[in-house]
């Protein structure tokens, strides 16, 4: 009598919020590579801080619309705690490129070595790109459930998942060098920039492992 | 004056189901914005009624003299009496349970009326317990038959469509093609057990329905359907205007069923008022009695029911358009059959059973 109906209807997509979600992470991804641009370049990046806090604002504000949703859905296309899981992977994207974000604020590096400079922004620029692979992983996810695990769209969304995965290699190569390259710097640079330098390349390779995370679940439950 | 103080309740308890029941049947077409609430509503109305009036007679008359056995009752008053106390019983529980959000079925409550009348008028002996076991195991088996049939129906468009190597133009071959076979069901099933014709004729007036039914909605397709970002979006665009068919498809088989919970212990109270006594040799439901039925639960979708969808149109379903379509269709589909056959079965409860399937098996 009274409408089960409702109760098994959310009142948006939680595909199509995810969604959402992960373009929310771009668009922080592509704001952190602004700004570590013009703090190797000297200027100032408090703008760029606060434009991340109001992206994280947003995504926080769907992530909790999604919980909404999935509390009260009674049977959902994916196991509820895979899906959240994955958001939530998604979400700590965003919150370390917050944490980028302030820790570039806290302290001003002088006089980086140029070569250090090059590959921190190529790093920036991998990481970058890797979001937005992830994004289109999550786009295509919809695609795989709209086609009914269409086995042509699953084979596009396992590509898709291996993009990410290499890129995450090479990041991770390229984060090492960069380690290496700076600690042997222990005699020309300021001990205590060093470790910042590090410390920021760290949590650009934690953001690239989170969103190798996301494909990668994002697999798991496309192959379940 | 009983009579009339019958159908004011029967109405009554019309009115309920329409106010209630009918939201379900639209939901899924409002909530893609296939069409406004206000259209939905309009649309519910109509064909409520006419399911009712079309295919009604069948479960009215299980409800009417298939679950108390009326000619061991000697007195007809308590005859007259308990329907009227079978249906104003069911008619507060619905409302208590609507008030509450509970969700009861009517069917389930005016059944449980009936067999309480039954029990206190003539004790065990009149209640036709074989009978009722059949109505029960139908409780359990049609949702199942409507699980399977939506599984198989999603199964054929996966096939058709969603696996194609091009979904866009098998969809444009495959849609029309469920469209005309939705409408050949519905007019085989009309022509044969309502109209009474022979299987033949009824074949073969299906078969013309369907094929104009067919051939309509190809031209329609291919007219108004455009190109999305991706084929998948187009092929779902198709089939949120299809939905509006099976939502009404839905809305229709539900009339036909759920109209007897409403008319059938008005239906025993006329003919116990026309004949006089309680052993009647056969029980003929008038059209009339389906048609005040078919009223109630079209005031209550006009009046309330549109108030209802307007709260449900603001969700967008997890599932998409193939699915709410395949599952409208097996729901529907089970539905009528189950009033053709006379099963009063629980429309609320049996939609719930093809999504679970679906979730089962990860359609």
């Amino acid at each position: 009598m009274a409408n089960i109906f409702n109760k098994l209807v959310p009142y948006r997509s939680p595909l199509e919020l995810f969604i959402e979600h992960t373009i929310l992470c771009v668009e922080a991804a592509g704001v952190m590579k602004e700004a570590i641009k013009v703090y190797l370049n000297g200027g100032n990046i408090e703008g760029f801080s606060k434009k991340i806090d109001e992206l994280e604002d947003k995504a926080d504000g769907i992530k909790i619309k999604v919980r909404e949703i999935y509390s009260k859905l009674k049977w959902t296309y994916f196991n509820k705690s895979d899906f959240l899981d994955i958001l939530h992977n998604t979400d700590s994207i965003i919150d370390i490129t917050d944490d980028v974000l302030k820790m570039l604020t806290m302290n001003k590096v002088e006089n980086i070595p140029e070569d250090v400079a090059k590959d921190i922004l190529q790093l920036s620029d991998l990481v970058s790109e890797s979001v937005i692979h992830m994004s289109e992983v999550a786009k295509e996810l919809r695609l795989i459930v709209e086609s009914a695990f269409a086995p042509k769209e699953v084979k596009e969304g396992d590509e898709r998942v291996s993009v990410v995965e290499k890129e995450e290699h090479s990041s991770d190569i390229l984060g090492l060098e960069i380690g290496k390259k700076l600690f042997s710097k222990k005699y020309e640079m300021n001990a205590v920039d060093i470790m910042f330098l590090n410390s920021i390349i760290i949590l650009l390779m934690r953001i690239e492992d989170r969103a190798k995370n996301v494909v990668e679940r994002i697999r798991m439950i496309t192959h379940q | 004056m009983i009579t009339l103080f019958a159908i004011l309740i029967g109405m009554f308890m019309a009115f309920a189901i329409g106010a209630n029941d009918v939201a379900n049947g639209m939901a899924t077409a409002v909530g893609a914005k296939a069409i406004t609430p206000k259209q939905a509503a309009l649309l519910a109305s109509f064909l409520e009624f006419l399911g009712a009036v079309m295919f009604g007679a069948a479960v009215t008359k299980t409800i009417a003299s298939g679950i108390v056995s009326i000619e061991h009752i000697q007195n007809p008053n308590y005859v007259i009496y308990g329907a009227i106390s079978a249906l104003l019983a069911a008619g507060i529980w619905v409302m208590f349970a609507t008030v509450y959000g509970m969700p009861v079925s009517t069917t389930h409550s005016i059944i449980g009326g009936m067999i309480g009348f039954g029990l206190v008028s003539g004790g065990f002996k009149v209640v036709y317990w074989s009978k009722l076991l059949k109505i029960v195991l139908s409780w359990v088996i049609s949702p199942v038959v409507g699980g399977i049939l939506a599984y198989l129906v999603f199964k054929i468009l996966t096939v058709t469509i969603l696996h194609r190597p091009n979904p866009l133009t098998a969809a444009k071959k495959v849609a029309p093609v469920m469209i005309g076979f939705t409408f050949f069901l519905i007019s085989f099933l009309f022509t044969f057990k309502t109209l009474k014709k022979t299987y033949a004729y009824s074949a073969i007036v299906g078969l013309i329905l369907g094929f104009i039914a067919w051939i309509v909605s190809y031209f329609l397709t291919i007219r108004y359907v455009k190109r999305n970002s991706n084929d998948y979006d187009a092929v779902e665009s198709i089939f949120k205007n299809v939905q509006v068919l099976t939502s009404a498809y839905v809305c229709f088989s539900h009339g036909a069923n759920d109209v007897a919970n409403a008319v059938g212990p008005i239906a025993l109270i006329f003919m116990i008022k026309q004949t006089g006594v309680t052993n009647f040799s056969s029980v003929e439901i008038p059209k009339y009695i389906l048609f005040i039925g078919g009223l109630g639960i079209a005031l209550g979708v006009l009046l309330y029911g549109y108030k209802v969808m307007q709260t449900i149109g603001h969700d967008i379903t997890e599932l998409n358009n193939t699915r709410g379509f395949s599952i409208d269709f097996g729901t529907a589909t089970t539905v009528l059959l189950s009033s053709i056959f006379g099963f009063p079965i629980s429309t609320t409860h049996k939609r719930a059973s093809p999504i679970r399937i679906f979730w089962t098996l990860r359609c």
